[in-house]
């Protein structure tokens, strides 16, 4: 993604061509869509979801500082506006309980690699709807979308020792469920 | 913090996941909410400025008029110098054609009335 491009789509945009930010919507649409589409049961509520995300972007359009990443920016907007909407809609996730704090790294995900990836994929999905919308969302961003701690850490307005920490519990919970669900 | 084989391996089935498309009506719907929300703004922007141009009038004119009053001055009638006068005197003097005049007013009108009406369709062709 084109740094200047985003600049200069953005400049236009403020300066009144409304067609412009459909090429900005085009660039990011993809991502922040598969992000949602993993928290949510179907397509047309991750639909209306993103309606709302690139809503906002337009809105506050004119008060984005042209010295930071849009990237990041429209990001911290698209995990804002996820949160707050998946309440609204009261899609509210199963946040579960940590009782896996004594288990070991080790032992988790051995069994991944006997089964199909259909299987894999299928159950990575359910072990994401039973974690928190919030949990979700980071991992996904952090897996799905490659984005980097810091980057995280801006997006969520949270510090990178805090979204270190919160990485490595999603991560035992997410495993302990996928192996859960592989055994059956 | 997290051994590399669990985060690798939750990597590579993130990685497996496939990258799924929005609808073709998604773009389309979106705009079309774009254009609407531009539309809203661009009032509000007009509405902002016309109240802005008001509150600048309003406080040209309230500003010294309180500053006069609590002050408690009092304004004396000017007077005019003779030069004034003369000029007075001058256009007393001085006739005007009602024809002309009134050529001068449609013409001023028709101005008026065109820039008004100029001014509309360039903005109904931004908003279309």
């Amino acid at each position: 993604m084109d740094k200047s491009n985003d600049l200069y789509r953005i400049q236009c945009v403020k300066a009144g061509d409304i067609s412009a930010f459909s090429h900005i919507v085009s660039t990011y649409q993809r991502m922040v869509y598969n992000v949602i589409l993993r928290l949510v049961n179907n397509r047309e509520d991750a639909e209306d979801i993103m309606q709302e995300v690139f809503i906002k972007v337009f809105k506050s359009l004119n008060s984005f500082k042209e010295e930071s990443e849009f990237s990041t920016w429209l990001y911290r907007i698209a995990y804002n506006t996820t949160l707050s909407e998946l309440r609204k809609k009261k899609m509210f996730f199963s946040s579960l309980e940590d009782n896996f704090s004594n288990q070991e790294d080790d032992d988790i995900l051995n069994d991944i690699d006997d089964i199909s990836t259909e299987e894999r994929i299928q159950y990575l999905e359910q072990a994401i709807k039973m974690l928190s919308s919030e949990d979700a969302l980071i991992i996904t961003m952090f897996y799905m979308n490659d984005q980097s701690i810091e980057q995280i850490s801006n997006i969520t307005n949270q510090t990178v020792a805090n979204v270190k920490v919160k990485l490595h519990r999603i991560r035992k919970k997410l495993a302990i469920e996928i192996n859960k669900l592989i055994e059956g | 913090m997290n051994t590399p084989k669990t985060k690798d391996k939750l990597k590579e089935l993130f990685h497996e996941i496939k990258m799924e498309k929005s609808s073709d009506d998604f773009m389309k719907n979106l705009m079309l909410r774009v254009e609407k929300e531009a539309t809203i703004q661009k009032k509000r922007k007009i509405i902002l400025n016309y109240i802005s141009i008001t509150i600048g009038i309003a406080s040209i004119i309230l500003i010294p008029v309180l500053i006069f009053y609590f002050l408690n001055i009092k304004i004396t009638p000017i007077q005019l110098p003779d030069i004034f006068s003369e000029i007075s005197s001058v256009f007393e003097n001085f006739s005007i054609d009602p024809n002309i005049a009134l050529l001068g007013l449609v013409i001023l009108l028709l101005l008026l009335g065109d820039s008004i009406l100029r001014k509309f369709l360039s903005r109904k062709n931004e908003l279309t």
